[in-house]
This record gives C-alpha cells, structure tokens and sequence, in this order.
C-alpha cells in the first residue's frame, strides 16, 4: 500500500514582521496510505487546520516548514513549491465554513463547473457533469438546485455543493476539515454519510479534521491526537477511544463523555504559548501524571498497540472506572 | 388534553404546557409570543421571516429549561424578545409576576436587572481594549441602583462566584482562556442578581476539554443560587446533560415540550427522535432520519412545518397541528399520540 502523506517531525514557522516567529506545528508525524482515514483531533490552536494547509499548499505566505520532512502522494516533496497539478485535483479540501468557500455571485452549477473545468471536463459535459454530481450526493431536483445561488440554500445544501466540488476531480486524498462544525446535527450525519460513500466508491484516503470524537468515531479508522502543535499520540480509533495510552488522549476522550447526574470532566489550565518550542512535554502542566522527569526530558516517539505515543509515562488503561469509554 | 393554540388566544387559554404552575413559583411567563423579521427594500414592502409562531413557556424558579432546534429555529430570538434586545407586538410575558413590555422593549433599570443574557461567544462579548472590570462595571452599577451594594463588592461576588479570582477583573480579555472568558460573562450575569438568565450556547464556541468546566458551574449555580436558567442549544448532549426540561423547537414553533428524561428516553415528535438519533446519546426506540429539503430556510409550509422532511409524513400532516398537552408533556403531531401515556 503507497504512502499517500508522509509527515515526519514537521515543524512550520511563521515570521511576523518585528515580533518573535510563532512556531503553530511544532513537531508532528502522519502516515496516511491508499485507503486510509486517518483523524486528527486537538483542542482549537494545536495546529490541526494548519498541518491540513501544508498538505494542501494552502500555507500563509509568511509561513514555512522549517524542519522535518514532508511527502505527498509518494513523490512530492513540500518542502519545495507547492505541484500545482496536485492542488484541487488529486488532493482536496473540505473547508468548515461552506458559506465563506462558495461564490455568492455565481449560480451553484457554474461553480461546480470551474471545479470541472480544473478537473479537465470539456465545456460542453460541464453542466450535465454537475447535475449529476449533484444527484449523487442525493440532493433532490438537482437540476433545479444547480440553477440556484448560495444565498438561496441552507447551510447544509451549501456544504452539499462545496463537497461536489472537492469530489468533482475524483481526488484520491480528501482533507475534510471540521467538514461539519457549522452544520445542524441531524444535517450532520447525512453530510458524514454522503463522504464515507465516497470513500468507499473511490478508494480515496481522507485526513479528517475535528474536535468532535463522535464526528471521528464514524469516519475515522486511525486517529492522530494532537496537542500544542505536537502529535502526541497515534492509533486505531477503537484503541484510542477505550485505551488511550497519552493522558491527553484520554483526558480528551473523558471530557467528551456527559452523563446526567455525574459531574462533567474539563481539563484543567489552558494550551502553552505557541511562541516557543519546548522539546520536553507541552502537557505536563496540566497533567495529573506529570511528575519531574517530565519538565527536563526530551521527548522521543514510543511505538503503542498500531502507533505511537510521545509521552514518559503513559496510562495504559483508562483510571477511574467506566467514566471515559465511548461506545 | 388541552390546545395551547385555541383561537381564543393565548391569553385566555389555561396551563395548557404540561409543566404547568403547578408546583414551584414562576420565574418566567411567556404566552403566545411571535416574531418577524422584516427586510427592508427600498421600494415596496419587505419580505417577512416567522421566527417564532406562537410560544408559550413556563419556568420555574430554580429550573434549568433548555431550548433544542435547528439553526433558525428562533431559539436565539426567543431570547431577544424576553432580554428587550428585540421586539414583538405579539405576546406577553412576565417576570416574577410583573408583566414585561415586549413591544418597546422599553425596561426599567429593575427589570433590566431581573433578566440577564449570555452570548454564545464570550470573545465577543467582551471589549478587547478595555480591562474585565469595565465590562463588568454596567451591571455592577445596575446593582448598586437596585440593590444598593457597592460596586467593588458585587464585582468581587460575581469572579468568585464563577470560581475566579479578584485578579482576573484587571486582565484583558486576551491574557484569558476562552473558558475564564465564559465564566466571567456568566458571571457578569449574575453580578445583578437576576431572576432569569438566558444562556444562548455558551458551550459551543469553548473546546471539548473545557465544555464540562462550564456545565459544572451551571449546574453548580442552580443548586448553590437557585437560579433559574433558560438554556439554549442545538446539542441535545448538553442540554440533556443539564437541564430539567427541555423545549424543542423546529422553525419557530414549539413541537415538544417535557421533561429532559421523557424526551431523551421516549421521544414523541418525528423531529425529537431524529435530533436524538443524530446526537451521540443512545438511539430512541424508534430512530428516524429527516430526508433533505432543498427549499431555502425562509419558506415555512403551511401545514406541519416538519412534513416535507418528515419520512412519516402523511396526506393529514397538511393541516395544522395544535400542541397537544397531556401528562406534564406537550407534541405537536398528530401520529405522536399512540406513543404517549
């Protein structure tokens, strides 16, 4: 099975003109393969959405990947430009926000036409090529739809369409990032649903972006957790959820559990600074099992059950009894 | 049975939600409350948009009462309209008894007090070129009018009431975390010492890790305070975490009302059951999935304004449907009657 992504020890730097450089993703390893769906999930500021942009050349101007190395799709090398082949066609991005991704001055169907057009349809299929790529995302009368501008649907219709237009290339990687965030729940699950189609169709790997471990439970196989711009830990998502071996992860996976009647669980304290990079654990402040070897080590990459785990102590099980188990 | 949608009006009508008066005082009335939203043109008359149809609540001193729906439902706007951030011509409503002037918004600095209002994202809700302390200076000042109490002491009962500090008053909203930040505007809420807070998702905009943070304070004021909350949300896992009752809306009306354990382990209404298939709490004994309407968020049927998506829907669901109440729980839908008591 090829390497579709290939990230070993990234670090991105972003300059500011007259202030300290900002150091987001710090030091972070992703193996995604032909096939796979891997998750990467964190806290808002731990570099997910930005690790997602160099996938997809989509880095600020001023920001750069200073260390480590970085392969896409087995012969492109990121730390050069950026292949232009690549951008939209083999690889594409399903953004948060579909409102703010769609034209407001174009009708649905010529947008979805543009994305065509990239992926080198002839003119005249164009039309009836997004008709029918809006038909098999099961969106009712999609002629009638393709007619319409972004105003005149609703936010799910429009995720509908930006995702019809990140499909229309057929590309073989998918990064979707927070690809449901702002939609209603019930919109939610038909929008996860029509992706896992697609995966399933095309074989295509998908990288999915998300704080939310039950968005992740039902897409995801594999789950890279990130914190403070480091991957701390990989895994299968079953082991992950009912094993976590980083205390993050787990305190993670606590916090997103709510029973009545019980008191909810919150993680104490907040994100470090992202204007250092500290080679020693960027959770230890807020970790009940930090002790002190913790503030002086430097931090390796210990192989767990599937994957890995950065961390001096790991908890193999779960403390406390049945609090953070998600079915 | 009674039908809170008699033709009467909602004036005359009698408890006819399920939670009635019966037990507890009242801290919130609310009766056949609507709201359009006009858009205005340069020429010729606006298009109008139904946010709320209707609406009739009852809160309980002491009770924690969350609001369910969809984007645009009118959850938000339900709590416009009893802040006076908005207003109604239909509709009453009352405060401890004392009727509110909805149509104006117009408030005495004493009812401005009773209720108080927190936003979805506490970033915004702060002035980030001014310290905490002035943020919180308003409604500090508001007290002191009312209650009497200086300044300095009720800003100092609002940081340690949501679990801060003194020092935390002198920080910019910048040197906090986004769940300080939430503290400290429901803290500001709590500074006048109000009747009734309307929390409109104040978990949405947080992380995960800091969500429980913030449900535990909720939790927390209900039973140190005895405060009474109308909590807004479109996650069914919150709000079933925290509230007593839950009020679920779907494009402005109110299509079941109960207790949190009634609607989370047996729902009535298509539209609860599929909220709830759709959240990551257990599946309803009969889980449903809503089809996709491609009609844009403004069009409101005439009939049950659910059945174009509703997989149930029949040749009946075309007429109106009247909230039904029976046994401390309302639905409006016809077919929702076998599943009831």
């Amino acid at each position: 099975m090829g390497e579709v992504v290939s990230l070993s020890g990234a670090r991105i730097r972003i300059d500011r003109r007259g202030l300290p450089p900002l150091y987001p993703v710090q030091n972070v390893d992703l193996s995604v393969g032909t096939g796979d769906r891997t998750a990467l999930v964190g806290e808002s500021g731990c570099g997910k959405s930005l690790t997602a942009r160099l996938l997809t050349g989509l880095l600020p101007r001023n920001a750069v990947l200073e260390e480590g190395s970085a392969t896409l799709l087995g012969q492109f090398d990121l730390r050069k430009d950026f292949p232009d082949e690549v951008r939209g066609r083999r690889v594409a991005m399903i953004f948060q926000d579909p409102v703010s991704v769609l034209d407001p001055m174009a009708g649905v169907g010529t947008q979805i036409g543009r994305a065509l057009a990239a992926a080198g349809v002839a003119r005249a299929d164009r039309s009836r090529v997004a008709v029918d790529l809006l038909g098999s995302l099961h969106i009712p009368a999609p002629d009638e739809v393709a007619r319409k501008y972004p105003h005149q649907l609703s936010g799910g219709m429009c995720q509908r369409v930006a995702i019809a237009m990140a499909l229309a290339p057929k590309p073989g990687l998918l990064i979707a990032d927070e690809p449901t965030t702002s939609l209603d729940v019930t919109t939610e699950v038909q929008v996860l649903d029509l992706l896992e189609e697609y995966l399933d169709s095309s074989g295509a790997s998908l990288i999915l972006i998300s704080h939310d471990l039950n968005v992740v439970k039902r897409l995801a196989g594999s789950v890279t957790v990130m914190y403070a711009g480091q991957s701390v830990e990989h895994g299968p998502i079953s082991d992950i959820l009912s094993e976590p071996a980083h205390p993050y992860s787990r305190d993670l996976v606590r916090s997103s559990v709510l029973n009545r009647g019980e008191s909810a669980y919150s993680i104490a304290g907040t994100l470090p600074s992202i204007e250092e990079v500290a080679p020693t654990c960027p959770y230890r402040a807020r970790c009940s099992e930090a002790r002190s070897p913790c503030s002086d080590t430097v931090l390796g990459q210990w192989p767990s059950a599937g994957g890995f785990v950065r961390c001096l102590f790991p908890v193999k099980t779960i403390h406390g009894d049945g609090g953070g188990e998600l079915e | 049975m009674t039908d809170r949608d008699s033709p009467t009006g909602p004036q005359d009508e009698g408890m006819g939600t399920g939670a009635g008066a019966a037990s507890g005082s009242l801290a919130l009335k609310v009766r056949g409350l609507s709201k359009t939203y006009v858009t205005k043109r340069l020429i010729g008359s606006g298009k109008g948009y139904q946010a709320l149809s209707n609406v009739s609540l009852d809160l309980r001193a002491g009770e924690i009462l969350g609001v369910v729906g969809e984007s645009g439902c009118g959850k938000s706007t339900l709590g416009k309209v009893i802040a006076g951030v908005e207003t109604t011509s239909a509709g009453s409503a009352e405060v401890g008894g004392q009727p509110l002037d909805l149509e104006h918004g117009t408030r005495t600095r004493d009812q401005r007090r009773q209720v108080q209002f927190v936003y979805q994202s506490p970033r915004g809700s702060f002035n980030p070129a001014r310290r905490v302390r002035a943020a919180l200076r308003y409604n500090a000042r508001l007290a002191r009018e009312v209650t009497g109490e200086p300044v300095e002491e009720s800003l100092e009962r609002a940081v340690t009431s949501v679990g801060l500090g003194r020092q935390h008053l002198d920080r910019y909203p910048h040197e906090l975390s986004g769940g300080q930040l939430q503290r400290l505007s429901i803290g500001r809420a709590l500074i006048t010492r109000p009747d009734i807070v309307f929390l409109d998702e104040p978990t949405s905009s947080l992380d995960v890790s800091v969500r429980g943070e913030i449900l535990n304070l909720l939790t927390g004021l209900r039973g140190s305070m005895g405060l009474s909350m109308i909590l807004v949300s479109h996650d069914l896992d919150v709000i079933s975490y925290v509230a007593d009752r839950i009020l679920v809306i779907y494009l402005g009306q109110i299509v079941e009302e109960g207790t949190a354990t009634d609607i989370v382990d047996r729902p009535a209404h298509p539209y609860t059951r599929a909220l709830l298939t759709a959240s990551s709490l257990p599946d309803p004994a009969q889980p449903l999935e809503l089809a996709v309407d491609v009609r844009d968020a403004s069009f409101i049927p005439t009939g049950c304004r659910l059945a174009p998506r509703c997989p149930l829907a029949e040749a009946r669901c075309s007429e109106p449907q009247q909230l039904v109440a029976s046994d401390g729980r309302s639905v409006r839908c016809w077919k929702a009657e076998s599943v009831l008591p």
